[in-house]
Parts: structure tokens; C-alpha cells; sequence
């Protein structure tokens, strides 16, 4: 069991990846929330019956991990270099990146849950599924998300 | 900017950095961030409580108090030793099935159980031990002084461990409260 779960979860870590990179400020922090993830599914595996995609399954961990997990806030998200032009193409990947996981990090950590399935192309049936709440209160907080993000974008201070 | 232009960033986002092999080792507790350091504290305060277990009856007198005392200081000891287990127990299996919002209630609700267990244990513990260590004892207006600062120790500890836990509880209503 412990070779297909490890297959499994070398195939789909960059879901864990986007969601530590989402809840924590620090490397530290992020590579500390990545590791409790992969042991909060390790240990969640034997009681995974197929009836959902294995994405959907490592999500729905993954981010019940991440909002269980409680710490203190440390210092908030620094706030100081310039945006990239969303506008441009790939050139700086990484910049862009950085940016969306930043403008990510300002919304509260409900927020963060719905806008990263929403990203992921999951439908409002799915996402509500998976957060427990009506698939139209989902579309009026994903809209006031969208309104966030597109603030930010065009603010200078992020 | 439309956020559907995030989706291609948020799907290129991240890498199959880790091996198989450092994943592996991300399953045991002996490499977990936090478990391995509250197993360790857990284990030291479990001998030090173990010892206390056996060595209070000679070292501190126990034959010399009534066997009332004795058995409330034994209860109280064994109740601060279960309540570590049951608190590590959780932290080891926090509330992560099903949706994000039964989750978020019922890792509240765990807390709010814990909550109580721990102060109701640390207040049963430090009560017994300040009852088995005075009992038979003269008192004069030195011992007094000291059993009152004890006694305001005490309380200050249960007062801040009881706003820690007030804090954790608020902080997941409040997430609950934002979904």
C-alpha cells in the first residue's frame, strides 16, 4: 500500500505544493505544512474508497489540513515589490508566480479554499461539495473574490 | 485582469521536487515538524509524573497522610497523564474528513472538549499536590505567604492556558463563521 500511496502522492504533489505555498508566509513554514499534509494523508489512505477523484481527495485533506493545522499569525505578507504586468507573456514565470500566491496569501484563509478549487477548474457543484456550503453562495464569494484579486492587480502595493 | 487568466499560472504553479523516498519519510512521526517535539515533551513530563507516581509515598511522606489524600494525588496524576494522551492523540488525528466546513465545527468542538479536560485536569493536579504537600503542616505567616504565591501562580497559569485555548476555539468559529 505504502508504494501506490507514495506514487500517488509523487504524481500529485504540486497540489500540496499550492496549498502550503497558500496557507504559510515562510519556506519554513510552507515546507512544515507540506510534510503534515503528506502525513495527514498517509494516514487518511486506507479509508480512501475511489468515490472521488484522487485530486479531489488530496485537496480536500490537504486544505482541512492547512485551516486545522492553527498557528499564530507571524509577520503578514510583505507587502513591497511592484506587480508584473499580468498582461505579458510567460518571460518571468516565477514572477508571476510569486505574485499570485502573494495576492493569494491577502485573502482569508475561506477565501483562499474556494478561489484555489475554483483555479484548479473544479464546478460550483464540486467546490460546494467540497467546502460544505450552497453552490450559489459560492458564485457571490468567488464574484467578491474576483473583485479582491482584480483590486490588487491594479494597486502598486503588492 | 480576468482571474481566468490566473487558472494557466495557478496550473503551472509548483514542482515534483520531493522523491519518493523524502515522502516516505514525511509519513513517520519521528520526522514530523511538531509531532516529534510535543512526543518527546510528552514522554519526559509522563517519567517525571511516573516517578513522582512511586517516589511520593516515601520521599514526600505519603504514609504519614490519611489514604484519602494519597488516592486523590494518585487520581489527580493519572487524569494530568491522560489528558496529555488524549491531547496528543488529537493533534496526531485533527478533524480533516469531510467537507472543509464539518471539519472546521468539529475541530471547535474537539477544542472546546480538550479545552475543559486540560484545565479541569491541571486544576485537579496542582490542587491535590498543594493539598498532599500542606496537609499536617503548622502553618505560620512565612508558609502562608508562600502557599498565597503558589496559589497566585497557579491561577495565572490556568487564567493564560485558558485564553490559549479560548484563542485556538475563536479561531475556528471564526473560520467556520466565514464560509
Amino acid at each position: 500500500m505504502e508504494k501506490i500511496f507514495l506514487e500517488t502522492i509523487g504524481e500529485h504533489q504540486r497540489i500540496i505544493y499550492k496549498v502550503s505555498r497558500m496557507y504559510r508566509n515562510t519556506p519554513e513554514d510552507q515546507q512544515d505544512l507540506f510534510q503534515e499534509i503528506v502525513y495527514q494523508l498517509w494516514r487518511a489512505f486506507p479509508g480512501f474508497r475511489h468515490e472521488s477523484k484522487i485530486t479531489t481527495w488530496i485537496y480536500r485533506i490537504a486544505l482541512n489540513t492547512a485551516m486545522a493545522s492553527y498557528r499564530k499569525q507571524k509577520s503578514p505578507v510583505s507587502i513591497t515589490e511592484h506587480p508584473p504586468d499580468l498582461a505579458e507573456p510567460i518571460q518571468a514565470v516565477s514572477e508571476r508566480e510569486e505574485w499570485l500566491f502573494r495576492a493569494l496569501r491577502t485573502l482569508s484563509e475561506s477565501e483562499r479554499a474556494l478561489i484555489s478549487l475554483y483555479l484548479e477548474d473544479y464546478s460550483y457543484t464540486e467546490i460546494a461539495s467540497l467546502t460544505g456550503i450552497s453552490e450559489n453562495y459560492v458564485g457571490v464569494k468567488l464574484n467578491r473574490i474576483r473583485e479582491k484579486l482584480k483590486t490588487l492587480s491594479t494597486s502598486s502595493n503588492l | 485582469m480576468n482571474i481566468d487568466d490566473l487558472k494557466s499560472d495557478w496550473h503551472r504553479a509548483g514542482k515534483e521536487s520531493h522523491s519518493e523516498q523524502e515522502l516516505a519519510m514525511m509519513t513517520r512521526v519521528r520526522n514530523h515538524p511538531s509531532l516529534r517535539r510535543l512526543r518527546i515533551k510528552f514522554m519526559i513530563e509522563i517519567a517525571a509524573l511516573t516517578a513522582l507516581l512511586f517516589l511520593f509515598y516515601d520521599g514526600l511522606d505519603g504514609a504519614e497522610k490519611p489514604l484519602i489524600v494519597n488516592m486523590m494525588l494518585i487520581s489527580s496524576i493519572i487524569l494530568y497523564i491522560l489528558n496529555n494522551a488524549v491531547g496528543y492523540y488529537h493533534l496526531q488525528n485533527p478533524s480533516v474528513s469531510g467537507n472543509i466546513r464539518e471539519a472546521l465545527v468539529k475541530e471547535a468542538q474537539t477544542l472546546k472538549k480538550l479545552a475543559v479536560l486540560s484545565l479541569l485536569s491541571s486544576i485537579a493536579y496542582s490542587a491535590t499536590l498543594l493539598l498532599f504537600l500542606t496537609y499536617q503542616i503548622v502553618f505560620n505567616q512565612r508558609k502562608y505567604i508562600i502557599l498565597s504565591a503558589l496559589i497566585i501562580a497557579f491561577l495565572l497559569l490556568f487564567y493564560y492556558s485558558w485564553i490559549s485555548w479560548k484563542r485556538k476555539i475563536a479561531h475556528f468559529r471564526r473560520l467556520e463563521a466565514d464560509f
